[in-house]
């Protein structure tokens, strides 16, 4: 029924963002790309990112958009392969200017992660999962 | 690599039935009275997780979505009939109706609000129409 999944996300600086992300290893879609906004593909299944500069974003919801960060709506989470690419990734949003508030660890027995806030604030987890560890419910 | 989408919900049930009357499935191996793991597309997922269990991974307090929009999950589909059906199917389940829908050569789109306020768009692109345009 439904053929693709799209996100949509508010950012204040459309070019440190795409900057931000371009450093974390994400490609830029340059058809969907424009002066108010920057289109990301993520992963081997495509999705899109849309990241919209603020004004444009409150066109689209009519809605505020949350403080400063201080509070969520949303988390994204980004699954990878191995623990040692959690640790990379860790690493370059260190170095791009993105904020680590829970650092590399394991998870509940079958799982490796940590999360970070981008520029904006948005949060978003890096995990690595071993599904033969997971609990059997 | 892949990405997944996790939005907090205040009735983990209410959010599945209302999402299972908009035709959606859910993936069992990742649901438990905590979260449900609803399939959108050919394989991607959107994480419905109660509130307590999203705060645990995100330190924050929740935005009161009808007050503050930080996202807008968009499902594309395949054509303009399409897009009226979901969007008829969610006010019927409860949805609210965001913004009036949007009707160009190149795409169609309408916007709903969940039961938890999150903003889903609801669109069909026609890219040859597009380049067309430019």
């Amino acid at each position: 029924m439904t053929k693709e999944l799209w996100i949509n996300l508010p950012v204040k600086d459309v070019n440190k963002s795409k900057e931000f992300f371009g450093k974390l290893g994400l490609a830029l879609d340059e058809k969907h790309s424009g002066d108010d906004m920057a289109c990301l593909v993520v992963g081997k299944n495509n999705v899109k990112v849309l990241l919209f500069a603020e004004d444009t974003f409150r066109g689209f919801t009519k809605n505020e958009i949350p403080v400063g960060g201080q509070t969520t709506e949303v988390l994204f989470s980004i699954e990878v392969e191995s623990r040692e690419e959690v640790d990379e990734t860790a690493k370059k949003v260190q170095e791009a200017g993105g904020n680590i508030f829970s650092e590399p660890e394991e998870i509940q027995g079958w799982m490796y992660g940590c999360a970070f806030s981008d520029l904006d604030g948005h949060r978003w987890n890096v995990m690595e999962m071993d599904l033969s560890k997971m609990p059997q419910q | 690599m892949k990405v997944y989408v996790n939005l907090p919900v205040k009735n983990l049930e209410k959010s599945k039935e209302f999402f299972s009357k908009l035709g959606f499935g859910f993936e069992k191996k990742f649901t438990n009275d905590k979260g449900v793991s609803m399939i959108v597309g050919e394989d991607n997922y959107v994480m419905l997780l109660a509130e307590e269990f999203f705060k645990t991974f995100t330190r924050k307090e929740i935005s009161d979505a009808s007050k503050a929009t930080e996202v807008i999950v968009a499902l594309e589909v395949e054509n303009r009939e399409k897009v009226d059906e979901l969007f008829d199917k969610a006010i019927e389940a409860g949805a609210i109706k965001n913004v009036e829908p949007m009707q160009e050569k190149f795409m169609h789109q309408q916007n709903f609000q969940d039961l938890d306020g999150h903003i889903w768009e609801v669109f069909y692109m026609d890219e040859s129409a597009m380049s067309q345009n430019q």
